[in-house]
């Protein structure tokens, strides 16, 4: 992948370019190992709140909840 | 070893990607500003994501009583999907619904909250919400989340929470408070007494290498009280400061402490067995020369030494330069070409300020 690589994969796992210090202080491994950490984050914080979410509409009654996830989450 | 500031920041880091700092470690080599501004990108790229659909619920829970909202909140949502609606629900309210939630469930809440967020809201609670939450935040070990609530939170609030944290509880909050002035401020805040517990729970709990760099953070007056309050502690707590600059090598950390103590206290702690092991001597004169802002801490230090323990100065510093021997011999501070007697102290220079 290359340095250039792992750097681009961590500005697209942080939506933003990486403080320059960083990218300089890490190898291409760390900056690939940091992207993936943060795109794990990502996935693992969207799947806990979209169970989240699931759970809170398990209280509502099943006719309610499609409308209701529709009005709330669009 | 790095330095206090960086490894809190990868604990940061760690916390918002939810894994341990060890997994992170190679972040350790970059500066502490870029991991700042790292911590910062994390956070927008974490809390601002799903913002659209948490405002709709938001905006329906706006419509609800206080307390079926709450109620709703801790007994159907959950504490992380009531945190993230905290996150963009009106300041106001959100301390509304964080006030009728058990304290467990809020400690939990300020967990899976965006750091940003979580401070405006519990900086706002009601001291005894608080006091029951920094306790909740103790019992889980949190201290990151704790430090973070630190500068947010008023004095008085602080005052309330603080007798419920043991003195170890708040020298590791204290080693992760961003901010030099609030960390002075709750040192005031705290008062000698539970300072004075904290030196002993460095001691106690081998935490001596960053304490000695908080220390070294703090203003010069600052570090001096401190000095002070560590030189009234018993000598097995002064040696444990010696035997924790050598065992680690962080003699440029020990001498801006040295630096500030006065000089009966100078006296004791160069009766101390610890001081005078030769490892313990060699590492503070090598860093003294190292670092000459450091000098003036060695020169006091030497008188007060037994004749033996002098000898051994002499020689290490003979041995990194005939210069420095006869610095030491003259007591001269060597950027000053003169006597240096404690508390004259070159401006720009001061040895408080090394570290």
């Amino acid at each position: 992948m290359g340095r250039d690589g792992a750097a681009r994969e961590l500005r697209d796992a942080l939506g933003k370019t990486p403080p320059k210090g960083l990218a300089g202080a890490l190898s291409e491994e760390q900056l690939a190992d940091l992207a993936r950490a943060v795109s794990a984050a990502r996935e693992r914080q969207s799947a806990e709140l979209r169970a989240a979410i699931d759970g809170a509409f398990d209280g509502v009654p099943r006719l309610l909840r499609g409308p209701l996830r529709k009005v709330l989450l669009g | 070893m790095t330095p206090l500031d960086v490894r809190a920041e990868v604990e940061r880091i760690a916390r918002l990607l939810d894994i341990e700092p060890a997994r992170v470690t190679y972040l350790e080599s970059a500066p502490a500003a870029d991991l700042r501004k790292l911590r910062n990108q994390l956070s927008d790229i974490l809390y601002d994501g799903d913002s659209a659909s948490l405002r709709r619920v938001a905006a329906g829970a706006k419509f609800l009583p206080a307390p079926l909202a709450a109620s709703i909140g801790q007994h159907v949502f959950g504490a992380l999907l009531c945190a993230r609606v905290a996150g963009v629900l009106e300041v106001g309210r959100a301390v509304e619904l964080a006030q009728r939630v058990p304290p467990e469930f809020l400690a939990e809440i300020a967990r899976h909250m965006d750091p940003r967020r979580a401070n405006v809201v519990i900086g706002r609670l009601p001291t005894d919400r608080v006091v029951h939450a920094a306790a909740a935040l103790a019992k889980r070990r949190d201290f990151v989340a704790m430090a973070a609530f630190v500068e947010h939170l008023s004095d008085d609030a602080i005052l309330a929470a603080a007798p419920l944290l043991d003195d170890e509880t708040l020298l590791r909050i204290a080693f992760y408070v961003e901010s030099r002035k609030r960390l002075e401020e709750l040192l005031t805040l705290l008062g000698d007494e539970r300072v004075a517990g904290m030196v002993r729970a460095a001691h106690e709990h081998s935490l001596w290498p960053d304490a000695l760099e908080l220390v070294g953070n703090l203003g010069p007056k600052r570090r001096r009280h401190i000095a002070a309050l560590a030189a009234a502690e018993s000598d097995e707590v002064l040696s444990g400061i010696a035997r924790a600059a050598t065992e680690h090598g962080l003699f440029e950390r020990l001498l801006p402490l040295v630096a500030a103590m006065g000089e009966d206290e100078l006296r004791r702690f160069a009766k101390l067995s610890a001081v005078q092991a030769k490892a313990t001597l060699t590492g503070i004169v090598r860093a003294a020369a190292a670092q000459e802002d450091l000098w003036p801490a060695l020169v006091p230090l030497v008188p007060s030494l037994p004749a033996k323990a002098q000898r051994h100065v002499e020689a290490v510093a003979a041995e990194i330069g005939p210069e420095h021997a006869a610095r030491l011999r003259e007591g001269s501070d060597p950027l000053e070409g003169g006597r240096c007697a404690r508390g004259q102290v070159r401006e720009g220079s001061d040895p408080l300020e090394g570290g």
